[in-house]
């Protein structure tokens, strides 16, 4: 019995120092720098809003998604329809606002979405027209920053023979800012 | 390290920085999903098949006979002229006119045959004089670039040593300098005279003068009319042969486009049509002779030749219209206002009015008289008989807006002899309508609102004495209360900065997504009449800009067949825009049914726009929007048939 509990007692040490010893170098903490690109605020019509083709007389929607794909946020946005011959497409209003959309970060990874929808109702053909093609623009509008990184070395020694401080490269590139 | 960040305000009109998404979409709306119909052409295909026999055997003494013939007639310069023109015609002249080597020795071939046989017809004694004007015309004109200055140049030195070799030559000279004006003349006919001259009016001669471009080799022409004469021989049998053939070729060019139709009419065109086409072409070249116009100018001293000539163009047209068309006496106060009249409108056309179809319509408003093969073109009655022949004529009407209008038939026999005598004939198998017009009672109206109508009309001859002998029978067919619409679209920017405008408009972004198919002039169904409008800075710029002038034109097109008889309204769709004067009929108006105006195209007032609405004054981006007129109208048709009644005791 007291034999049995010392081998308890070795095991015991033997776990604790092996479950204790860890590596030297720390883990390594995953991230990613959402403040590279060029991607920007993206938008989507959803399938058949609008329809290909509308008929005389019926209601319609447009609807589409907004999503922030910038590193940034976007306040103050507007989105708008221009173009549309209200005798043929009459909305029941030409733009709407949002208010602010989240940039990407570790927190929201595709950043913030908005989904926005008009409606609007077809009128008559001209005469006995066969059909009529409306074009239009989608323009929206909004404010947003973005962070311009870099370093400048400021060297008090320019005229030292011996200088180990700045480096100065002819040309730098950059990987964008997360922002177009 | 340096940090940096910057602000930006998205916004597309003031183009500042920021993020502006846009993008082009396209909507639509159908009437139903549309098939695409394939038309299967078939063809059917005939072949013929020739066949021949060649005799075997060769005559050797006839062919050495045959061989010496054909050597003597290629000695004849004019026949040789007459080969070489067609061979140059169908072979070596240049499709687009251009001129090549052969051109200039065609040139200088005809000249030679032409001056030669006026020696040999006594008409000049020496071509030197002719040679002279020939080759100071080749070097004015092919090296020189033919400019008025060089001609001056040219003509004096010309005309200096023409004048010395008429003195010398107690002038016979003046002769052949005279005669060098013919092949000069032929080579500008080969060259596209007629095309140059009679491009682009469009007159009922056109085809004679498309036959004449196409189908005339000149340089031949000039050939065959230098054919000796005198010789009695197999040769000149031959060769009269040729001229024979030659001119019927000339007549067959000229006259054969003009013949109307084959059977029971004339095949040559009857004294009344070549007087209406002579008629006409008389009223289109009503302008002063250009060569009068240019002489005048110079010797009056103008700088601005060209500008001139224009002005007494125009103002010999307008005088010829007021005289001959307007029928007012020169010399009247009337006169004077119809040349200002004529002046003004000159001005205001500067905007150019067109419409074009509308591709979106496929099926517009149409009528048709028919007569099919039944027919009874050639009849026999006898004069015992009480029996009328009727002659039938089916009124086809494609109506597929569904109007509602009344068509009126009538019909007219009249006889085919000098002094002819016209009968009102007698319509039946109309609706016998009294109940839509007070008063109104007979068989030759009808009522239309079906998409696809059409009615069997017949006419009789009123009564005695009987028909005898050849007649035209005239239908016509009166639409009355027609509808046309027509639209054009236009963009409103308001005031906008130079950046907006080089982002939207020089971009061409409004371009590309309102008026993908270029098309900025009003556009309708293709029925018997429409009205054209056009607003705008200028007649084909679709944009609009606030504070610029704006101006207002519209004219009615006939575009059927017939002739449009009442002008009801025209009313351009404009609410809320002013015209000024205020009281202006640009907008609005009729056309009195009594204008002469009435059967060809009619110009309508045009005016400026004073204001826009608000809406369109100052818009955040642009506002496009398209714009309707209407037209209410009358419209006749009219198909003609030529009968023949033999009348038997």
């Amino acid at each position: 019995m007291r034999q049995n509990n010392l081998h308890f007692m070795v095991l015991l040490v033997v776990a604790l120092l092996l479950l204790g010893c860890g590596s030297s170098v720390p883990m390594k903490k995953t991230s990613y720098n959402f403040q590279t690109g060029v991607s920007e605020l993206k938008v989507t019509f959803l399938p058949n809003a609008p329809p290909e083709k509308i008929y005389p007389y019926s209601s319609f929607r447009m609807i589409m998604d907004l999503s922030n794909e910038a590193a940034y946020p976007v306040t103050n946005g507007k989105v708008e329809i221009i173009g549309l011959d209200e005798k043929y497409f009459r909305l029941d209003h030409n733009s709407e606002t949002f208010s602010s959309l989240e940039g990407r970060t570790a927190l929201t990874p595709l950043g913030g979405q908005e989904r926005i929808e008009f409606i609007g109702a077809a009128g008559q053909l001209f005469s006995n027209s066969e059909q009529y093609m409306g074009n239009y623009f989608l323009e929206i509008s909004y404010d947003s920053k973005f962070d311009f990184v870099d370093t400048v070395c400021l060297n008090p020694n320019s005229y030292d023979v011996f200088d180990a401080g700045c480096k100065i490269k002819n040309k730098n590139s950059y990987a964008g800012q997360g922002a177009p | 390290m340096g940090i940096s960040s910057w602000f930006g305000k998205g916004a597309a009109a003031s183009g500042a920085g920021g993020k502006v998404a846009e993008k082009a979409a396209a909507t639509g709306i159908g009437k139903a999903l549309a098939p695409a119909l394939g038309k299967a052409a078939s063809k059917v295909g005939g072949a013929v098949s020739a066949g021949g026999s060649a005799a075997q055997g060769a005559l050797w003494g006839a062919g050495a006979t045959v061989g010496e013939g054909v050597m003597n007639l290629l000695k004849q310069q004019s026949f040789l002229l007459f080969l070489v023109g067609l061979v140059h015609f169908f072979f070596l002249r240049t499709n687009t006119g251009a001129i090549n080597y052969f051109t200039l020795l065609m040139f200088l071939f005809g000249a030679y045959v032409f001056f030669t046989f006026l020696e040999e017809k006594k008409m000049i004694e020496k071509k030197i004089g002719g040679w002279i004007v020939i080759f100071a015309f080749m070097v004015w004109y092919f090296i020189y670039g033919s400019t008025l200055s060089n001609l001056t140049y040219f003509g004096i030195i010309t005309g200096a040593i023409i004048l010395i070799l008429g003195i010398a030559t107690k002038g016979e000279g003046f002769k052949a300098a005279a005669w060098a004006f013919v092949p000069i003349i032929f080579l500008f006919l080969d060259m596209g005279l007629l095309a140059l001259l009679f491009g682009g009016i469009e007159l009922r001669l056109t085809t004679i003068i498309n036959n004449l471009i196409q189908y005339m080799p000149w340089w031949s022409l000039l050939g065959l009319f230098c054919f000796p004469t005198e010789e009695k021989s197999k040769l000149s049998t031959f060769m009269e042969v040729v001229r024979v053939v030659g001119i019927m070729y000339i007549v067959i060019v000229c006259v054969g486009s003009a013949v109307p139709a084959f059977g029971n009419e004339s095949i040559l065109p009857t004294p009344e049509t070549l007087a209406n086409a002579q008629k006409q072409a008389t009223e289109k070249f009503s302008g002063e002779n250009p060569f009068v116009s240019n002489m005048i100018c110079i010797f009056d001293g103008r700088s601005d030749v060209a500008q001139c000539v224009k002005e007494r163009q125009d103002l010999a047209e307008d005088e010829f219209y007021c005289k001959n068309v307007e029928e007012i006496d020169k010399g009247t106060p009337q006169f004077d206002q119809c040349l200002k009249d004529r002046k003004d409108k000159r001005e205001k056309d500067l905007i150019q009015v067109t419409g074009v179809n509308d591709p979106t319509i496929k099926m517009p408003t149409r009528a048709e008289l028919v007569t099919d093969k039944f027919f009874p073109r050639e009849s026999t009655i006898y004069s015992t008989d009480n029996y009328q022949i009727q002659y039938p004529v089916e009124v086809k009407i494609t109506n597929p807006r569904e109007q509602q209008f009344m068509v009126e038939v009538n019909c007219n026999f009249t006889e085919t002899k000098s002094n002819p005598k016209s009968f009102l004939g007698k319509i039946s198998g109309g609706d016998r309508i009294n109940y839509l017009e007070a008063g109104t009672a007979g068989d030759n109206k009808f009522y239309v609102d079906q998409a696809t109508q059409s009615k069997l009309i017949y006419c009789t001859y009123p009564g005695e004495p009987k028909l005898n002998g050849s007649y035209k029978l005239t239908f016509t067919a009166e639409l009355t209360g027609l509808n046309t619409t027509s639209r054009l679209a236009r963009v409103f920017i308001g005031t906008k900065s130079e950046q907006w405008k080089k982002d939207w408009i020089s971009s061409n972004k409004i371009f590309d997504a309102h008026f993908p198919n270029k098309v900025y002039t009003s556009v309708g169904p293709e029925d018997f009449a429409r009205l054209n409008f056009a607003f705008g800075h200028s007649g084909s710029y679709p944009i609009i800009e606030s504070g610029k002038t704006i101006l207002l034109q519209s004219m009615i097109e006939n575009v059927g067949p017939g002739e449009i008889t009442k002008v009801w309204q025209y009313k351009i769709n404009l609410d809320g825009f002013l015209p000024d004067p205020a009281d202006s009929k640009c907008l609005n108006g009729d056309v009195a049914p009594s204008s002469k105006k009435l059967k060809k195209d009619i110009y309508l007032p045009g005016c400026i726009i004073q204001s826009l609405p608000l809406e369109f004054t100052n818009p955040e981006m642009y506002i496009y929007r398209e714009f309707e007129a209407e037209l209410k109208y009358d419209y006749k048709i009219k198909k003609e048939e030529s009968i023949r009644v033999t009348l038997v005791s």
